[in-house]
């Protein structure tokens, strides 16, 4: 069965992916990781989420995909170690190097090229597999038609995101942010400078429209219309992008894909009306807009962001249910929220169930209307079962 | 060491012949950058041995699956003009040219991927003359890869610098979303709308390059770095035919002495080129989430 690959920026939100689906999880750990931001991962939490994972036959992936210079290799080894003993699953790596040093330090682990190495075709994957490599991150460019192609010629399992923010430029391929802002885009500080605006020129002169400059921001990816075909041509993962998004976001788009990949395998196929359904659960926690990136063979206007980015905010996340007693739910707060507010449920083993509140308690058990201190905790009888870690959003449409 | 150049147009192998050891060309059946058809690689094959001068090819771009065969083709081609060296960016030229068995004149330049000595080391073993070091190391990071992989390894020296490489085509789509034409022989730049420096932005068929603000001149580094790096490169995309031509017969003439006044007269020469020595004194290095958001404020 294919693999629904989600990423965490922590322990808490890796936990939330593999509750809500995900075969597996790819983390940072402090060092060594492309998304400097998002990796908030010492050793204990790594080993911790590693047995939360192998307790419920998951697995876990480290990204080691920094494009290193010698300054940043210190300690490379003695991590390795520790990953090794700790039992991780996969290493997601960029450098040529490591692949040597991780099958002398770290036997145990499995090879993953990252997509910064932007793979594009069955000759650099069968490279990379003769090295050493366990699976290929293809690149995001890679139209379905030639990833049905690569999937045929090569021996070796493929990955292929699906879904969440794209690079404007072949991956590791842009140093942009390091001349703008020195801030290295290949060792974690990429600013987004293709998100910025620009005017254009043409022979000196101005060509750009003032009102819409020049931009290079992509939308996002969402791959809804070619899962079944991924996984017909024998794709072996799905991943999300993502490291940096939230609980909820993590837990919607999860759960989203896992439901649509369990359905194709028991149906056989989706039709465009099933599509559309889970495109507008995606959208359920979507702030951006999004296309099929590379995929139809095709890149125009229509995939890139030229004006302010709109925010398409359908559905709020408003707050966490901790536990249920006696069909009260203890919820906590996560943003604002009244009684009159149209709400629904969901989790893990609870589906987009509506939730008319009809009365609410603060923690000194008044009554209130209105829910406004984030973290602080509620009480909201719920007429039916609910379960921690179940999430409350207010739809905003 | 050897000072080679980039040529994007054939005239100008007539004006600097004298002053490189060879020149660096490729096809546009498989280049973003290089126009030149197969019977022009011909003729310049035969400029460069009328001359005396090394023919060295680039592979420019990254392959699609769908596009192997013309870049196999090509490199097929490219064989029988027994060039000194093939620069290239994707592994599936190393995984071609292995099986055909001429690694051995293969230079990797992935533009930016090559920063540590240990990924250098790394294709040196398996074969390849030599690597192409990436655009964004300081002086020093290259002495130090220099040193440790016994100088196998090339370097811009001059020229813009490539900072972006896309597969998109960044000119004709926003054109077309605004309405208007894009016109392939017109030279397009892009300037950050707070800034006042302007980069210029190639397309092509393959994709978009995104260029530096500055011209790469680093005549004083050049000496230093001298007997440590097998191949200087000075690319001409952009430049116009003297500022090309000048910088070239700095590199030729600059000695200890002389490179003060020889970069001050270029910059004199010059004055509406931004010169700049880029990254070697300039270390990009990631730094903790709080220096971002006191130094850069917003993402």
């Amino acid at each position: 069965m294919i693999e629904l690959l989600a990423p965490s920026k922590d322990l808490k939100k890796a936990k939330v992916a593999i509750d809500h689906g995900a075969d597996a999880v790819y983390i940072g750990g402090k060092s060594f990781s492309l998304r400097s931001r998002a990796s908030n991962f010492g050793l204990d939490e790594i080993d911790e989420i590693v047995r939360y994972a192998h307790e419920r036959g998951k697995k876990v992936y480290i990204t080691v995909n920094m494009v290193f210079h010698d300054s940043d290799l210190s300690g490379i080894r003695q991590y390795l170690n520790d990953l090794d003993h700790i039992g991780v699953d996969a290493l997601i790596i960029e450098s040529f190097a490591l692949i040597e040093l991780i099958r002398k330090e770290a036997p145990h682990l499995e090879i993953h090229i990252s997509t910064q190495s932007s793979t594009l075709n069955s000759n650099a994957a069968a490279a990379y597999k003769r090295w050493g490599a366990d699976r290929i991150v293809l690149g995001r460019e890679c139209s379905m038609d030639e990833i049905e192609i690569i999937a045929k010629r090569v021996d070796i399992p493929l990955e292929v995101f699906i879904h969440g923010g794209m690079c404007s430029n072949y991956s590791g391929r842009c140093t942009l942010s390091n001349r703008m802002c020195l801030r290295d885009a290949n060792r974690g500080g990429c600013a987004h400078s293709c998100r910025w605006r620009y005017e254009l020129y043409a022979n000196g002169e101005i060509v750009s429209d003032k009102e819409k400059l020049f931009s290079m921001a992509s939308k996002d990816l969402r791959a809804t219309a070619f899962i079944e075909r991924m996984i017909k041509a024998g794709v072996a993962s799905l991943k999300i992008e993502g490291r940096m998004k939230s609980e909820y976001y993590v837990a919607q788009i999860t759960k989203t894909y896992r439901k649509m990949i369990d359905e194709i395998y028991a149906e056989g196929h989706l039709d465009e009306k099933r599509i559309k359904y889970y495109d507008n659960e995606l959208s359920k926690a979507e702030n951006r807009v999004s296309a099929n990136g590379f995929l139809d063979g095709l890149f125009n206007s229509d995939k890139q962001i030229y004006e302010k980015e709109v925010t398409m905010v359908t559905h709020d996340f408003v707050g966490l249910i901790l536990d249920q007693k006696d069909g009260i739910a203890r919820v906590e707060v996560r943003n604002r929220f009244t009684v009159d507010d149209r709400l629904e449920v969901f989790g893990p083993l609870t589906d987009n169930e509506r939730l008319k509140i009809e009365v609410m308690y603060d923690e000194e058990n008044n009554i209130i209307t209105l829910a406004n201190k984030p973290m602080s905790i509620v009480y909201i009888p719920i007429g039916f079962t609910v379960r921690s870690g179940d999430m409350i959003r207010r739809v905003t449409e | 060491m050897q000072l080679l150049c980039s040529v994007t147009r054939i005239d100008v192998i007539d004006d600097i012949w004298e002053d490189v050891d060879g020149i660096i060309v490729g096809s546009c059946a498989a280049s973003l950058r290089y126009p030149f058809t197969l019977d022009e690689l011909v003729t310049i094959k035969k400029k460069c041995q009328m001359y005396g001068i090394d023919l060295y090819i680039e592979i420019d771009v990254l392959v699609k699956e769908t596009s192997r065969t013309i870049v196999f083709d090509l490199l097929d081609f490219v064989m029988q003009l027994e060039p000194k060296g093939i620069y290239f960016s994707d592994l599936a030229v190393y995984d071609y040219a292995l099986r055909k068995g001429y690694s051995d004149i293969l230079i990797y330049d992935p533009l930016t991927l090559m920063t540590n000595s240990l990924d250098a080391i790394f294709f040196l073993r398996k074969g390849l003359k030599a690597v192409t070091l990436a655009r964004e190391l300081t002086f020093d990071e290259i002495v130090k890869i220099a040193r440790m992989t016994n100088g196998q390894v090339d370097m811009q020296i001059a020229g813009y610098i490539r900072m972006a490489y896309s597969g998109r085509h960044f000119i004709s789509d926003y054109l077309s979303y605004i309405k208007k034409q894009f016109d392939d022989q017109k030279i397009y730049s892009i300037k950050e709308e707070t800034r006042d420096k302007k980069m210029v932005i190639h397309q092509g068929d393959a994709g978009t390059l995104i260029y530096s603000e500055f011209v790469l001149l680093a005549l004083d580094e050049y000496l230093r770095l001298k007997d440590k790096i097998a191949r200087f490169i000075i690319d001409d995309h952009y430049l116009d035919h003297d500022l090309f031509c000048d910088i070239i017969k700095a590199h030729r003439i600059v000695n200890k002495e002389n490179v003060s006044a020889i970069t001050t007269e270029l910059k004199e020469r010059y004055p509406d080129i931004y010169f700049d020595t880029g990254y070697l004194y300039n270390k990009t290095m990631i730094r903790k989430e709080e220096d971002y958001d006191r130094t850069v404020g917003t993402e």
